[in-house]
């Protein structure tokens, strides 16, 4: 089957020194699949999320690379051509649905924006109905009460349905999750993530998953890449990734989450400063066995066993 | 026998919130009658959803929020009538580490003067006994004596954390109070966050009140582990037999809801109930309780001593 979301070099960054934040990053994405996106913060996992649906905030630009989705090459279309994929093809949630949702308009107005712009042929009864049938297929059980609603009346978990369900309003067919759940509480973190299994699922929805928290990851991605300084370190399916890490990057990440009370510190740990990266492979000030070779070479992506891709020269 | 390090008794805490520019009001009850101790060397802690009390409890422990009822002890001494001279001398000896480390430290300081405030205030006005105070702390936190001279936007997260509990250490405190100490933090910098908190522990024989959601960190650092939900101590029971023992459903529903990514196999529960503020007279946990008996709808069960190390509000457990 080919994929469904195909990205290229892709290399984006700020722009006024151009500085890149995302270097190179190439993955792809099959129709059905979720795909988890790991790294700490400052690694550029939530930029790629971003230029996904070609959004970029202040001071960040694109620089090079293609994004593929369903056939259409997001980056050689027009501005004015892109409504036609963003929330039709390819729709975001985000981290804090507080901040996301409009705090002065209902859940019935936010939701019916989303349905106008995307389904003009629908009539004003036919429009209510795809909103009641909306708010149940995300697990709200009083939609009619729910759409009078104001986003301040609601508890954490119910606004990140809203949110899946305004993104899911234009019935998508990708959806990037971008930390959606690390701003809620744990057991509103599982209905939040049995959701989006489900409608992976029943759907078919494929879904790239963004975040820092490893035990999310394992239990939604099928595949999970690995970013560190802005670049793809690892990309391997899930199982595998948590068995065999291969980069010492993820394993000092793996190591370093509490397993029954007891963790391996990572003790050059810290945040890498983009604008400082150093020459060859990215990651050997904080490597335990730096190899020689790295500190004038750059490791390729390379797939070592099947499926398993890895950035370093050890497995060269 | 020593004093306990912190006792809290009953306490109670109600806030009014104003909305419509103070036309209307209604009460939040943040803590319902929470009753706690911790020793000398120990850690207690205290894991719950947000809204549930917490950090209200974080604040009441540190003396900066007067409970409505219920008493307030340190070292064996209550809140309500301390002279200003015994207070002074208690205060330094309870310390705070807050969750955010980019707004716990002042940005127009100097590491070097958020270090010596406390000390000036506190200890003595000797800048030089100061100083040598803070590199020898900054040496223990893993810092560098050279970020005396820096700023804290010229930090990293970790680093931050890492001065916050220089700070704290600085007028030798005997309890910290730790709210959510590594939730803003990347994995691999809260590793080492909580390492160094243990190391701390020992070092100086410090007690912790530790606040956090997350059960992994808990269950790393404390002694005993306490579990609120909206605003009642369900449960409290001693890290060494937290593993075998059954629980308060409410406890069991967060080590289900916890996402163990080192599990063979992991089924999430279906959890569908709203949260819902609890009946007046009724238990708290009522509105999500899979083992609910008639009576729980008439009163809100107490902390009952099950054994030595576990007790729980709950009839049917």
């Amino acid at each position: 089957m080919n994929p469904f979301l195909v990205v290229k070099n892709l290399t984006l960054g700020l722009t006024y020194n151009r500085v890149p934040l995302v270097e190179k990053v190439s993955f792809e994405v099959k129709k059905g699949e979720v795909l988890g996106v790991l790294g700490e913060s400052g690694s550029g996992k939530t930029l790629t999320g971003f230029s996904l649906l070609r959004l970029f905030p202040p001071g960040i630009s694109y620089y090079s690379g293609e994004v593929w989705i369903d056939g259409l090459s997001l980056y050689s279309l027009e501005e004015k051509d892109l409504f036609r994929i963003r929330g039709k093809k390819i729709a975001i949630i985000l981290q804090d649905p507080l901040s996301s949702l409009n705090p002065v308009l209902s859940v019935k107005e936010q939701l019916e924006e989303v349905l106008k712009a995307h389904r003009p042929d629908l009539t004003k009864k036919e429009r209510f109905d795809k909103m009641l049938n909306l708010l149940k297929e995300v697990g709200i059980s009083d939609p009619e009460i729910r759409l009078k609603s104001y986003p301040h009346q609601l508890s954490g978990g119910l606004r990140q349905r809203i949110m899946i369900a305004i993104a899911l309003a234009g019935d998508p067919e990708i959806l990037v999750a971008d930390e959606p759940t690390t701003a809620i509480d744990p057991t509103l973190q599982i209905q939040v993530l049995n959701l989006l299994k489900r409608l992976n699922r029943e759907r078919g929805l494929t879904i790239v998953f963004i975040s820092h928290d490893l035990g999310v990851i394992r239990w939604i991605a099928h595949r999970v890449a690995v970013f560190y300084a802005g670049e793809i370190v690892e990309l391997a399916p899930v199982e595998r990734l948590f068995l065999t890490p291969l980069h010492p990057y993820t394993q000092a990440l793996i190591n370093s989450y509490p397993k029954e009370g007891k963790f391996k510190v990572d003790l050059k740990g810290g945040v890498v400063e983009l604008s400082k990266k150093p020459e060859g492979c990215y990651y050997q000030l904080r490597c335990d066995h730096p190899c020689d070779k790295a500190k004038s070479y750059h490791p390729q992506l390379l797939e070592v066993a099947s499926q398993h891709w890895v950035r370093c020269f050890r497995y060269e | 026998m020593n004093k306990p390090v912190l006792e809290i008794k009953n306490i109670w805490k109600t806030y009014h919130v104003k909305v419509l520019g103070g036309l209307k009001s209604y009460e939040v009850v943040a803590l319902r009658g929470i009753s706690l101790k911790i020793e000398k060397g120990e850690v207690l802690g205290i894991l719950g959803e947000s809204g549930c009390g917490k950090s209200t409890l974080a604040k009441i422990a540190l003396g900066l929020e007067t409970p409505d009822k219920g008493e307030v002890f340190w070292f064996g001494k209550s809140l309500k009538n301390l002279n200003g001279n015994t207070y002074k001398a208690l205060r330094a000896k309870v310390q705070a580490v807050l969750q955010d480390p980019y707004s716990s430290l002042n940005p127009r300081y100097k590491i070097k003067d958020v270090l010596l405030e406390p000390y000036f205030i506190n200890i003595s006005p000797d800048k030089k006994e100061g100083l040598s105070k803070a590199q020898e702390l900054l040496n223990q936190v893993g810092l560098d004596i050279s970020v005396l001279e820096k700023y804290p936007h010229e930090l990293s997260g970790g680093q931050r954390q890492r001065v916050a509990l220089a700070r704290a250490l600085m007028v030798n405190p005997e309890l910290l109070v730790l709210d959510e100490p590594t939730s803003a933090l990347d994995v691999t910098i809260q590793a080492q966050i909580l390492e160094l908190m243990k190391t701390l522990k020992e070092r100086y024989q410090l007690s912790y009140l530790l606040i956090s959601h997350s059960l992994p960190v808990v269950f790393y650092l404390a002694d005993w582990i306490g579990v609120i939900y909206l605003g009642t101590l369900v449960e409290l029971c001693h890290k060494s037999s937290f593993k075998r023992l059954k629980h308060h459903p409410y406890t069991e529903l967060l080590i289900r809801s916890y996402l163990d990514p080192f599990a063979p196999s992991q089924i999430f529960p279906e959890i569908e109930v709203e949260l819902n503020p609890p009946i007046s007279d009724g238990c708290v946990f009522l509105d999500r309780c899979p083992v609910k008996t008639k009576d729980c709808y008439k009163t809100n069960p107490s902390l009952v001593k099950k054994t030595d190390l576990q007790y729980i509000a709950c009839f049917n457990v």
